[in-house]
């Protein structure tokens, strides 16, 4: 359970402070299935930050399963938070191959000793994850991140999500930058990690039809604030015209 | 062979700074020029404790250790108060002219019958520093391989995913700096005794003796189209040997010793600018 209460965050332009988020209060549960939607400017990119951690929050209070993680730096929530950025290039490391990446992200929220970690366990457990992705790239986990596609390397960072335990998953535009059939490909893979994981999923989309086909919530966003929250069962009967008029 | 031979001496003594200039340069993404007060800290506290009759081997943790200090004081200012890393080095490296003089207590020490790692045999000290710089190539790939040194990678490239991955970047930025700055008293240590002297003026410039090194072996892996860490070191190994050689034989070729910093730079010049085009690294 992930309980946002009251937090808010202004910036500021020169003298003139812009609300980026008025007080807003939200609660997930596990398994739940949030999408976000809402226009450019509309304080979604700032909520998932201040979440993360990326910004900090002026005030109110953030809790996963009751522990106050407000006052933890980005690098202490990691233990609780898993991300995927907009641009997939920011969610694996370039100069790194595929096998250390995804030691990296066994390893989330443990320490990072003096211990050669790849071993052929670990190998071998790799290699049947990104097996399941169908695009060949259990055979090439010595191969630089940096020489993968776009599409590629934003499905390796959603599996290395799930290679440590977490709380809440903050998926930020995931398939903006892919081609459709990659896109899929990361839906596909978010739901089969909803499936099978004790965990909530946080994702801001543009999508309308993503809004439609997945998630079992849907929150809309304006001007700093929550303006819209709808269960599944009121998610249900949304079509694809009431979600535009949502932006008139 | 009495210009070759003490050449390749050197190059093995200047590996490891040349290693500590391709942590911070290219493992971290950090042009760090602490280096140059570095490596004579190194000297200083050799010679310091050597002609106090120290053994060599009991000094060298300490030289460790105060070179590590230095990277820790530069790491510190760079990642505590945000301030451009060219600009934390410079700091430590002006702060560090007045300490190694502080330390010394005169501008110079010679080391004559005083205990030395190297002696009056070429062969052995080429094999000593040979192995002295194959042994820290090797603990630094093992380093680069486990998961601590996964992570430092990682911080050089993708700090953003870093946070996300738990990993604090600046407690590793300070590590890294530390490690390179050891490794860069190491030389001093080396040379200190190769030389049979520390003097306060010996790190003067040497940066740029760990960056010819490190970028002239960029030449080879660009040529051998091998990207892997193990090829880097390596490269950076054979780069620092070669950067001497070079150096050996512009003075062979009667290139006057006042020219030898203009021919560096125009070596590191040519390395990094025009070597880049002949050799296109793998993609």
């Amino acid at each position: 359970m992930i309980e946002i209460f009251h937090i808010s965050k202004k910036f500021f332009d020169g003298e003139k402070p812009v609300i980026a988020l008025h007080p807003t209060s939200l609660r997930i549960k596990e398994k739940e299935f949030v999408i976000i939607v809402g226009a450019n400017g509309s304080g979604k990119s700032t909520l998932l930050n201040v979440i993360a951690g990326t910004i900090l929050c002026d005030e109110g209070k953030i809790a996963v399963d009751s522990n106050d993680i407000t006052a933890l730096k980005e690098h202490e929530r990691s233990r609780f938070i898993a991300r995927v950025f907009q641009n997939p290039q920011s969610g694996t490391a370039s100069d790194l191959t595929i096998i250390e990446n995804f030691r990296l992200a066994a390893l989330r929220s443990h320490s990072k000793i003096l211990r050669i970690g790849i071993d052929k366990k670990f190998v071998d457990s790799i290699r049947e994850r990104v097996s399941w992705l169908g695009l060949g790239l259990e055979d090439q986990l010595n191969r630089k991140m940096g020489a993968l596609s776009g599409g590629q390397r934003q499905a390796l960072t959603v599996v290395m999500s799930t290679m440590d335990d977490f709380k809440l998953l903050l998926m930020d535009e995931p398939t903006a930058a892919l081609d459709p059939k990659s896109a899929e490909l990361i839906m596909k893979l978010t739901s089969r990690i909803l499936n099978q994981m004790p965990v909530a999923i946080l994702m801001v989309t543009h999508q309308t039809k993503q809004v439609l086909d997945y998630g079992n919530r849907i929150i809309q966003m304006a001007s700093g604030q929550i303006i819209r929250d709808l269960d599944s069962t009121s998610k249900e009967k949304l079509t694809l015209n009431e979600i535009i008029h949502w932006f008139d | 062979m009495e210009v070759i031979i003490p050449a390749i001496i050197q190059g093995f003594c200047y590996a490891a700074m040349a290693f500590g200039i391709y942590l911070t340069l290219r493992i971290f993404n950090i042009p760090d020029i602490t280096t140059d007060g570095s490596y004579t800290l190194g000297g200083v506290v050799a010679a310091v404790l050597i002609s106090n009759h120290w053994h060599p081997s009991y000094a060298m943790p300490i030289v460790l250790v105060a070179g590590a200090l230095a990277g820790v004081a530069t790491g510190l200012i760079h990642t505590q108060l945000k301030l451009h890393p060219l600009l934390a080095g410079i700091l430590v490296m002006t702060s560090l002219y007045s300490i190694n003089l502080f330390i010394m207590g005169r501008p110079n020490i010679p080391l004559i019958n005083e205990a030395n790692i190297f002696n009056d045999n070429t062969s052995f000290n080429m094999l000593l520093a040979a192995m002295f710089s194959i042994v820290l190539l090797l603990l630094l790939f093992w380093l680069m391989k486990t998961d601590f040194g996964i992570a430092m990678r990682a911080t050089g490239s993708n700090e953003l995913m870093v946070k996300a991955m738990g990993i604090n970047t600046n407690f590793m930025k300070v590590a890294g700096l530390a490690i390179a700055n050891a490794l860069t008293a190491l030389s001093g240590y080396m040379m200190v005794q190769y030389q049979g002297f520390a003097d306060i003026n010996m790190g003067i410039g040497i940066v740029i003796a760990g960056l010819a090194a490190v970028i002239l072996g960029e030449s080879f892996t660009a040529f051998f189209k091998s990207s892997s860490i193990l090829s880097a070191l390596i490269s950076v190994l054979l780069g620092s040997v070669l950067f001497r050689l070079l150096l050996a034989f512009a003075l062979l070729a009667g290139v006057p010793p006042q020219m030898l910093k203009l021919l560096t730079a125009i070596l590191v010049l040519l390395a990094a600018g025009v070597f880049k085009f002949i050799f296109r690294p793998a993609q």
